[in-house]
């Protein structure tokens, strides 16, 4: 019998045993929250005062990803009230140049009750992001429950600031006072 | 008459003997369309289609025509009629020196559907002929050895495809949901395989990482407000189906900063401060010792 002879080299499945990339450079909890803080400024009227020029949004505190989705979705592409929109970051608010909303990071807060007063009528939508921070000051506060990104609403305080609500939003809130 | 018979048998046998030395002559030639033809004639004699070795030969023409025209073709008509040749000569009682060149093409025959996952992962990311060829690879290695445990290739198989099909899912930026849930399938099978394998538990933990926050990445700012809550549901129902493999693969081992990392990640979408903390100080201890 002849013998035949067949190479028989088996490879080695050329294998990607890394450890797979992991999307966690994204901020998810940033863009929700400036999904939302987008979202609140269709159901506020601002004093006649602050419907003319830029419509600010300024983020009180260190908030790097958030100021970022708000400027890279919203100021470079949209306007509010047909206003152009600005995105500013500091940790100190001048209460002569007030903007439209001012969301205030969770280190900051403490500086909201020394410049509420201040702000009062002027036109601004407050947002905070501490227990209890709707029954004090804040018109919004963002809470979570149940591993969610929620809010609360305080009506009264939206009034203090000078701001006319829809009462639609107290349907989406997670708790109004 | 009987003798003319029996004279005109032995001519006929003497030819076919004549043609399948023909044939094997044209195999060591490398002629395989020389000996495929030779071959047929003789297998499809009546005096000789009970021959076993006849078969063989045939098999070897066959394997031949496909190495040398089809070797990257998953469904070859050479290789399928190669191994339905080996089959038919095993069925007929073959010597233990013709069972050996038997076992030969069977072995090559199920390597070279082994070897073409590689193509058909690489080039096409075809999972559906992936599966099928390597489907074809156990059946074929099973006859040449019957104790053969598949556990370790099975898993280099599942790991390998879902790996692929994972980069190809982070390379389209995470919108190809259908190579995440490939991934996703494959991993699930090597982890059934092997409950402690890191890779695997990391990589299905991190796929369903992705997918959840691919949901909030793609998110118009157009979207609702009450939509907006409806997207977190489903974002964090992926965030907690990452967890428990996140959890496991940290268990076996904490000292990997892209699982300590991984972890970080998913305890700060599910805004579970404490834990987020706690990862993000372990996370900031490895980075130290670096």
């Amino acid at each position: 019998m002849i013998a035949f002879r067949y190479k028989y080299i088996i490879a080695v499945l050329s294998c990607i045993l890394i450890f797979t990339s992991f999307q966690q450079d994204y901020d998810v909890n940033a863009k929700i929250k400036a999904m939302y803080i987008y979202n609140f400024t269709r159901y506020f009227e601002w004093p006649e005062g602050s419907k003319a020029g830029t419509f600010t949004i300024h983020i009180l505190g260190a908030s790097n990803s958030l100021v970022k989705e708000l400027n890279d979705n919203v100021a470079s592409k949209k306007t509010i009230g047909g206003q152009k929109v600005e995105v500013i970051n500091t940790e100190k608010v001048d209460s002569k140049h007030a903007p439209q909303v001012l969301y205030i990071t969770p280190d900051q807060y403490p500086q909201l009750k020394s410049i509420a007063s201040k702000l009062k009528n002027k036109g601004v939508l407050v947002i905070a992001e501490k227990d209890g921070a709707a029954k004090a000051e804040a018109v919004i506060n963002f809470v979570v429950i149940n591993n969610k990104q929620k809010f609360e609403f305080n009506k009264n305080n939206a009034t203090k600031y000078g701001l006319k609500t829809s009462e639609e939003l107290k349907n989406q809130a997670s708790a109004v006072y | 008459m009987l003798t003319l018979l029996t004279i005109g048998m032995l001519c006929n046998i003497n030819a076919q003997v004549k043609k399948l030395y023909e044939a094997s002559e044209c195999l060591q030639q490398k002629n395989y369309i020389c000996a495929k033809n030779k071959i047929d004639s003789v297998v499809a004699n009546p005096e000789t289609i009970e021959e076993p070795y006849a078969w063989t030969i045939r098999a070897f023409a066959y394997y031949g025509l496909f190495k040398q025209n089809e070797s990257a073709k998953y469904q070859s008509k050479y290789r399928e009629e190669a191994v339905k040749s080996i089959e038919k000569s095993t069925s007929l009682n073959p010597t233990e020196e013709n069972k050996i060149e038997n076992k030969k093409i069977i072995k090559a025959a199920a390597e070279s559907y082994y070897n073409q996952i590689n193509l058909y992962l690489h080039d096409s990311l075809n999972f559906n002929i992936c599966q099928e060829l390597y489907s074809h690879y156990k059946k074929l290695y099973t006859q040449i050895d019957t104790t053969f445990r598949f556990k370790d290739k099975d898993l280099e198989f599942y790991l390998t495809v879902g790996g692929v099909f994972a980069d190809a899912y982070t390379k389209s930026e995470f919108t190809k949901e259908e190579y995440g849930d490939i991934a996703k399938t494959c991993f699930n099978k090597a982890i059934e395989i092997d409950q402690q394998n890191v890779t695997a538990l990391f990589n299905l933990g991190s796929i369903y990482y992705n997918q959840g926050a691919q949901l909030i990445k793609q998110m118009s700012f157009d979207t609702p407000i009450d939509q907006i809550e409806q997207i977190q549901d489903n974002s964090i129902k992926f965030f907690k189906q990452a967890l428990p493999y996140m959890l496991k693969a940290y268990e076996l081992n904490p000292k990997e900063e892209k699982i300590v990392r991984g972890l970080t990640g998913i305890y700060y979408a599910l805004h579970d401060t404490d834990k987020y903390i706690e990862f993000g100080k372990k996370l900031k201890e490895l980075e130290q010792k670096k």
